[in-house]
């Protein structure tokens, strides 16, 4: 009795302070508000929504029974059924989960300022993305963890498993081109970023080989070794940077840059994955584990003031990182961080069959999507620490701005953000580049945002190391989505082709291994090269196609999810997915359709393309410029297609779903659910709980 | 495999073995080896009783990195599959990680 009182009270406690926090955040609007209240709102929102929601969730609607005999132990074949403590699995989950995208969408929505990219990331994640993710976890564990599009074609029928494996490779090529770009944008003109991040590739192979045949298997001394070596080359890359004869070789532009990022994908994706993509993985894991405590313990230590206002004059569509209103494009563009599709593909894919009790579905599921969203916080702070003029400066187009930087800080210093050459080039001075200027994407400003707080909590001298640490960590992780991206492509298109010659379906074929995976870095390639061509920025177009096709593969994983809802007799709960559900698809359908339909030429892809051509016919631009407009005038039209098919695929989805639902509901033949049957668990044993 | 492993090496150095001693294998040599030193690795085991808390992070380090899969999957096939032949150390590292890179491992 004593003890439920004083859980009362601790949890009245933790709801007070809560929306204190949060309501300063939303009604602050002096000139600076201290990141520790955004820290301190996060947590409370996290702990409330997982003792009270998650919980229901479980034990109300999931009804998961610790009683129940999970994969892991029923198919226990110390291979990759294995019954595993749920720290470790929270761990491999979690690094599973959290790759760049909630560092670089919330960097990027900070255009509209800091309150709505906030309030998005925390209730898109406790009513969306965790939800998502813990009930796909749950509905693969009832069914030896199959994938989402397994699932999808067992549970609603033949479309829908197509929908979604279909959604997922495209999904993956665009991911997978705008991450290039991010790190493209990182690395033109630098030195001292390109050679620090070339180092890394001999590095990840020097380790493959050292766990390969020095000394198979031992991951921790291999990755320790691989870890000095990065920090050397960190290092190492700031002495390249003052060797006139030797910085030029690493001194390119975007384009030479990005045709390197092209083959070295393709190089990887044929090489064997112990050689570059395993080592890199471990060392890119251990790297982003230590870089986000890193990151937790300096804002909270240094408590930094948030610069950037709550709003900026940018909801009205005209931001300069990429076009469109606050609605609904803040919703797009933070995808990761508030609710991804790409976990459903994760939360059924390795992690269900490593659960060794139902039981801990809440804190895996719920609790790592949970963690993910601290982490966009976290971008999102680093990012509102800059001085907003400096931020815009840095991520601003050149199309935009201007090419001068006289020309860029009176442009940006007009929209009441002031910044000046001489901040520029000293900023530039102290992170050990020669410009800052137009590096779009969202990894450079949140590198000079990550070194401003480490440097005040571990010492300004290190500046332009903790700099180019930053850099380094986003691309090593960004590589190593690249790589696993592109051969995930490769063996889903390789299962596409084996329906249409035998061959091409088998793995180990040279000639189909090579085929595929030059196709996938083809396709990727192709809108890396389009990206960095066009001056306006590729993000401008790629992220918002990014964020559409991730937000529609979650919607996706939900219908899947309410289909299996509805089928066992639960109708009543189905809120809890399809309130995230038709969120999603009131913003994928209103982003899609601007996106084709806009006559903004900055929004609409058909209006661009359309003002490039009419502006191409009376020749009105630059000999320079009329040069690329037929590839930038085709890829808009492109992209618009592109748009058009991941919304149909979407209403394709969710009419499928409602077919399926209706017919249960009138007593007509659905497909069966494929849950499988109840098995005692026997595995009480200790070491497997914690 | 490939190193010369016999089924009947093995499975002798596994029937020495139980629950909570892990040999780890990289040679027949290595199985020849530990059946001569089995009770000697006995005594000094302590893996099951409760562990203080500096082993207890190291156990979890170990195994949240994959540092000590091989033991763990050592331990399993012994339990299940005591007929059969594991694999060497470093064929069960280039299955495992050829394994894990076949599907949809990390995310955005």
């Amino acid at each position: 009795m004593k003890n439920s009182l004083a859980a009362i009270l601790v949890w009245i406690a933790v709801a007070l302070l809560g929306s204190a926090a949060l309501g300063g955040i939303a009604l602050n609007r002096g000139e600076s508000i201290n990141a520790l209240w955004f820290i301190t709102a996060a947590l409370c929102v996290y702990a409330i929504a997982y003792r009270f929601y998650a919980t229901w969730i479980a034990t109300n609607v999931l009804l998961i029974d610790p009683t129940r005999a999970t994969p892991a132990e029923r198919l226990d074949n110390g291979r990759d059924y294995i019954p595993t403590n749920r720290w470790i699995v929270f761990g491999h989950h979690f690094a599973a989960i959290a790759g760049p995208g909630p560092l670089v969408g919330p960097t990027l929505a900070a255009q509209f300022g800091y309150l709505p990219g906030t309030l998005w990331i925390l209730f898109g994640a406790v009513l969306g993305g965790c939800v998502q993710d813990m009930v796909t976890l749950f509905y693969s564990t009832r069914r030896n963890g199959r994938s989402l599009g397994q699932m999808a074609r067992d549970e609603l029928g033949a479309i829908g498993g197509i929908a979604a494996l279909t959604t997922t490779l495209f999904i993956m090529i665009i991911l997978i081109a705008v991450l290039g770009l991010v790190v493209v944008n990182a690395m033109k003109h630098s030195p001292w970023a390109t050679s620090t991040v070339a180092a890394t590739i001999p590095i990840a192979m020097l380790v493959g080989l050292y766990m390969r045949t020095i000394r198979p298997g031992r991951v921790l001394e291999g990755s320790l070794l691989g870890v000095i070596l990065l920090l050397l080359a960190v290092a190492g890359g700031g002495w390249i940077e003052h060797q006139p004869g030797l910085r030029e070789f690493f001194d390119h532009p975007g384009l030479p840059l990005a045709w390197v990022v092209i083959a070295y994908g393709f190089a990887a994706a044929i090489l064997p994955v112990w050689l570059l993509l395993a080592p890199r993985d471990y060392l890119s894991t251990y790297m982003k584990l230590g870089t986000i405590i890193l990151l937790m313990l300096a804002i909270v230590w240094m408590q930094p003031s948030i610069k950037m206002p709550a709003f900026t004059q940018f909801v009205d569509g005209t931001g300069p990182i990429f076009g469109g209103k606050l609605f609904p494009f803040v919703f797009i563009t933070i995808a990761c961080g508030a609710i991804s599709g790409f976990h459903a593909l994760i939360a059924s894919g390795t992690t269900p069959k490593l659960l060794s009790n139902e039981r801990d579905i809440r804190m895996i599921g719920f609790g790592g999507m949970a963690l993910e969203s601290f982490v966009a916080i976290m971008a999102i702070i680093a990012a509102t620490v800059l001085d907003p003029g400096v931020f815009f400066a840095i991520n601003s187009p050149a199309g935009i701005v201007g090419k001068e930087a006289a020309d860029a800080v009176a442009k940006i210093s007009s929209w009441g953000f002031p910044v000046t050459v001489a901040q520029m080039n000293l900023l530039a001075q102290q992170m050990g580049e020669a410009t800052l200027f137009a590096r779009t994407g969202g990894a450079p400003s949140l590198a000079v945002g990550m070194a401003s707080i480490f440097g005040s909590a571990f010492g300004q001298g290190m500046l332009a190391m903790w700099y180019h640490f930053a850099i380094m960590f986003e691309a090593i992780f960004i590589l190593t989505t690249l790589d696993a991206g592109t051969r995930v492509g490769r063996f889903m298109l390789q299962d596409m082709l084996g329906n249409i010659w035998k061959p091409l379906g088998r793995t180990s074929w040279y000639p189909s291994v090579l085929l595929s995976s030059g196709i996938i870095v083809a396709a990727w390639g192709y809108f890396l090269y389009i990206g960095v061509i066009d001056p306006n920025g590729g993000v401008n177009i790629l992220w918002p196609l990014f964020g559409i096709s991730n937000q529609i593969l979650a919607a996706i994983a939900l219908c899947v999810a309410t289909g299996i809802l509805v089928k066992s007799d639960k109708l009543k709960y189905a809120w809890i997915t399809t309130l995230p559900l038709v969120w999603l698809i009131i913003i994928t359908s209103s982003a899609a359709w601007e996106k084709i339909t806009s006559t903004d030429v900055r929004i609409g892809f058909l209006a661009a393309a359309n003002d490039l051509a009419t502006k191409l016919a009376s020749g009105l631009l630059s000999p320079e410029k009329a040069a690329i407009a037929p590839q930038l005038i085709f890829n808009q039209r492109l992209d618009a297609v592109l748009t058009l098919f991941f919304v149909c695929m979407l209403w394709l989805i969710v009419f499928d779903m409602l077919r399926v639902c209706i017919r249960y509901l009138n007593g007509k033949p659905v497909p069966p659910l494929s849950e499988v049957s109840y098995q005692l668990t026997g595995m009480e044993k200790a070491w497997v709980r914690d | 495999m490939g190193t010369g492993l016999t089924e009947r090496s093995a499975n002798e150095s596994l029937s020495a073995v139980n629950d909570s001693s892990f040999p780890v294998f990289e040679t027949a040599e290595d199985i020849d080896q530990y059946i001569a030193q089995s009770d000697t690795l006995r005594t000094n085991e302590t893996c099951i009783e409760p562990l203080p808390l500096l082993s207890y992070i190291w156990r979890a380090i170990r195994e949240l990195s994959g540092d000590d899969a091989y033991e763990r999957y050592i331990a399993q096939h012994a339990a299940n599959y005591p007929d059969t032949t594991p694999l060497a150390r470093k064929d069960f590292f280039l299955y495992q990680q050829q394994q894990k890179w076949s599907g949809i491992q990390r995310c955005c």
